[in-house]
């Protein structure tokens, strides 16, 4: 047999106490009528309180059936370059090694842009990364050569205020720089580009490569 | 599945006996009668039992075999086969993956014991075979306090097979197979380009001799054309998880779009007289041997049709990179060219082509671009696959980047391009 509940057993035993105070078995120090009611009103608020409290904790629950409406989703390429940013961006462990991931993809990509775009060799591309030399933008430059990104201080406070990490700032403004390579010609050309002059001889012209 | 509390009522139990408390306290019998009322329902909720749904469920199609694009009415019929009324019932129909409805798939209902609802909506026909998923009844007592969830099983199918029109002629490469076909060769012979000319020679067919230049300085000489000959050429999806991605949602994923391009290439090679074969990069096993004719075509519908590796979703299993590639390789005949439909969002893909190559096969790339600058990470995989396209045609393997639309004017594009 299990264990009566204590519960079970302090209940019963209170309804015993209180008809034998209704059938005036036991001598009362308080009227039944005024002081008593009010400390049965009082247990009862207390108790409704607790209940409700309950209720704020407790969720609802039902079955999740997701909207078969809908297609299958399918991710968009780079999705989970921003989702990495998001991680890289906050104060979890994991943050440091993806922050080194997301740098080393945007250095791979960038050297590959320069090779291919600016036809640099891809030893010179990376002297220029790493000499920071390779964009205008100092915060991009610094974001792949591995340097704490050079903000300005209005920046800073921007950066503060606003929700969006310094890494992931610095990560979109380098990527944005990386698109901008080679894009116009004009200002490609009058920029000055050290290095250029030492391009991979065994490259194909741009006429035979461009189909 | 076992019924489950849905904590509609946790509080009331409460606010009852607050409303009492008050009562009490403020010496009001009518407030604490009110608290009785909540107690009542509260009781009610207590005994209140999801019952089981025993539903008989039938699904119509108003076409079973639509062409991609028409619209189809899912007709599903419901009928309560069990003793018991279900009081509050909740339906949501398992509209395959692939496809999307235009009006709600769910009904909420109560249905007496020999009842029935009906729920309609329509959907887009996509291509490839689809099958319903079960039926998902929701149960609730009368009070909501208890939820109960089953699923009911009605098998549908639907098969959309693609109308195999061709695109625009995809320009093949170089010389391939013995048969006459349309691959400009550079062996004189039959055909109807201008070649060269030569000395005539005693057989030689009078139509062919050079009159002109008879006139001009009294020899003999013959025009040869340029000899035409047939293509054997192989079809390669881009099928893995990794190509399954759109620039946004609602919209064909490049896997659909590399699909729809290879039909459109297997028609248009087929008509010209190319033996053409298709081969999936996919975890389930794809393979139709370069060929031509009736059956070859009825072969391939079907198979671009209802091929479970070339499915509008992605499919499960996983894809073993070296093991695929290697007997891609064995199965390709040594003189195919291979027409690679990939969206190129990792390296995987470009190196295959690359390798492809190595092995001696003429590669084109058809990449449909599924690529958007919304966001800075987005904005990279665009800047990567514009990185692999440039190192492709830098490696000499021809690509046509399709953006979105036809690919007819890219495909007229690009060979204006590679013929300049």
């Amino acid at each position: 047999m299990s264990r009566p509940d204590p519960l079970v057993l302090i209940a019963l035993v209170a309804a015993l106490l209180g008809l034998g105070i209704v059938a005036g078995a036991f001598g009362v120090p308080f009227s039944l009528r005024s002081a008593f009611v009010t400390l049965v009103g009082l247990l009862a608020l207390l108790q409704g309180l607790r209940y409700a409290a309950v209720r704020r904790s407790t969720p609802r629950r039902a079955t999740d059936v997701e909207a078969p409406e809908r297609r299958h989703r399918v991710p968009v390429p780079g999705d989970d370059v921003d989702e990495q940013l998001d991680v890289a961006g906050g104060w979890r462990g994991r943050g440091v090694t993806v922050r080194e991931k997301v740098r080393d993809r945007l250095r791979a990509a960038l050297v590959e842009t320069l090779v291919l775009r600016e036809n640099y060799t891809e030893a010179t591309a990376t002297d220029l990364v790493d000499e920071g030399t390779w964009t205008d933008d100092p915060v991009a430059a610094a974001f792949v050569a591995g340097d704490p990104p050079p903000f300005s201080l209005r920046r800073r406070f921007a950066l503060f205020v606003s929700s969006e990490s310094a890494f992931r700032h610095a990560a979109a403004r380098t990527i944005r720089a990386i698109d901008d390579l080679g894009r116009d010609e004009s200002t490609a050309g009058t920029r000055e580009r050290p290095g250029a002059s030492s391009r991979d001889a065994d490259r194909p012209e741009r006429g035979e490569a461009s189909w | 599945m076992t019924p489950f509390d849905t904590n509609r009522w946790v509080g009331v139990d409460g606010a009852a006996l607050l409303v009492g408390a008050a009562g009490v306290l403020a010496r009001r019998p009518a407030l604490l009668l009110a608290s009785v009322v909540g107690l009542a329902a509260l009781a009610a909720a207590r005994i209140d039992e999801a019952p089981a749904p025993t539903l008989d469920v039938e699904r119509t199609l108003s076409d079973d075999a639509p062409d991609p694009g028409d619209e189809v009415t899912v007709t599903v019929r419901v009928r309560n086969v069990g003793d018991r009324a279900l009081p509050d019932l909740r339906l949501v129909d398992g509209v395959p993956p692939a496809l999307s409805a235009e009006d709600p798939a769910r009904l909420g209902t109560a249905l007496r014991p020999g009842a029935g609802a009906t729920v309609s909506y329509r959907i887009t026909a996509v291509r490839g075979e689809h099958d319903w998923e079960p039926l998902v009844a929701i149960s609730r007592g009368a009070t909501g306090s208890r939820e109960r969830t089953a699923e009911i099983d009605a098998d549908t199918m639907m098969q959309c097979s693609p109308e195999l029109s061709a695109t625009a002629d995809l320009p093949l490469r170089g010389l391939t197979t013995q048969f006459s076909g349309r691959v400009g060769t550079d062996v004189p012979g039959a055909g109807l380009e201008f070649y060269a000319t030569r000395e005539y020679r005693r057989g030689d067919p009078v139509s062919r001799i050079d009159w002109n230049r008879y006139a001009r300085t009294g020899s003999l000489s013959t025009v040869q054309f340029r000899q035409e000959r047939a293509a054997s050429v192989v079809l390669l999806v881009d099928a893995r998880e990794a190509a399954y991605v759109a620039p946004e949602q609602g919209v064909p994923n490049a896997v659909e779009r590399g699909v729809d391009a290879a039909t459109g290439a297997f028609t248009a090679l087929l008509e010209s007289g190319d033996q053409v074969g298709i081969a999936a990069l996919a975890p389930t096993e794809c393979w139709l041997p370069p060929g031509a004719g009736a059956a070859h075509r009825a072969r391939a519908r079907d198979l671009f049709a209802t091929h479970p590796a070339l499915a509008p979703t992605p499919g499960d299993g996983r894809y073993y990179a070296s093991v695929e590639l290697r007997r891609l390789r064995n199965r390709l005949p040594a003189d195919a060219q291979v027409l690679v439909f990939s969206p190129l969002v990792d390296d995987y893909a470009a190196k295959v082509a690359r390798r492809i190559d190595a092995y001696g096969h003429l590669v084109t790339v058809v990449s449909p671009d599924p690529t958007v600058e919304s966001t800075p990470g987005r904005r990279l995989a665009r800047i990567e696959r514009e990185n692999r396209i440039s190192r492709l045609r830098r490696a000499g393997v021809r690509v046509i980047d399709w953006a979105e639309g036809a690919i007819d004017p890219e495909i007229e594009r690009a060979s204006a391009r590679w013929s300049g």
